[in-house]
């Protein structure tokens, strides 16, 4: 048997999740917002987004957790940063974010950049997640109204 | 088991679900091949290899804006 890969969002509080089939960004506490209906206004932040990686059934271990945006460039006063070492929930705002301090990386690392239970060295062994991953949108007055190019990200990580 | 499965030089191309694929690399990989697969479900793809002795998952997902 392999790994069972599962993304899971994060939303008012540490047991309130949902299974995102997508990372869009707006100005709702949601997963799998409709960017339309919850744009981010010009000069703001959108809602930070709160995820975990997940992983079950059969694996010897996981490890070596990557992320990085790798595909979809910024339009003009469109940023986003995150991280993916924060181990402990906090809900989730539309603040300026404490925790999502760092600009995405836009290649892979090529070494850990998600922690597994504090530890970018950390591991799996059974069924568990990684720590939070935390992306947030932030938009300049610069910004143009509409919709932005679409992201990609990747997260890689070893199995064995 | 995968649907398909076709050898093309030194490349092995499986085509299943993303878990049938991944059984099958856990199953066959050899030292040295590289055994590459791609799913996709949406917006979200999984490719698997094996390279340096472990088995690489990428996965993707993607992310979507507006601005007023």
């Amino acid at each position: 048997m392999v790994a069972t890969f599962g993304w899971v969002e994060y939303l008012t509080n540490a047991t309130d999740t949902a299974t995102p089939t997508n990372l869009n960004m707006g100005s709702t506490l949601a997963a799998n917002l409709a960017p339309s209906t919850y744009p981010i206004t010009a000069g703001t932040y959108s809602y930070e987004k709160w995820v975990k990686a997940n992983f079950s059934d059969s694996f010897t271990r996981i490890d070596n957790i990557q992320f990085w945006k790798s595909a979809g460039g910024y339009v003009t006063g469109e940023t986003m940063k995150w991280t993916g070492e924060q181990t402990a929930y906090v809900a989730p705002t539309t603040a300026i974010s404490s925790y999502a301090a760092t600009a995405v990386p836009t290649a892979d690392p090529g070494t850990a950049n998600v922690s597994i239970g504090g530890s970018l060295s950390g591991s799996l062994t059974t069924t568990g997640s990684s720590d939070f991953i935390i992306l947030q949108t932030s938009v300049t007055t610069a910004a143009s109204a509409g919709a932005v190019n679409q992201k990609t990200f990747t997260l890689q990580y070893d199995e064995v | 088991m995968v649907v398909s499965k076709t050898k093309l030089g030194s490349v092995t191309i499986l085509i299943g679900t993303d878990g049938e694929v991944a059984q099958a690399l856990s199953n066959e990989h050899v030292p040295g091949s590289r055994i590459i697969s791609v799913g996709y479900n949406g917006s979200n793809t999984t490719a698997r290899y094996f390279a340096g002795g472990r088995n690489i998952v990428k996965k993707t997902i993607g992310s979507r804006a507006n601005i007023v």
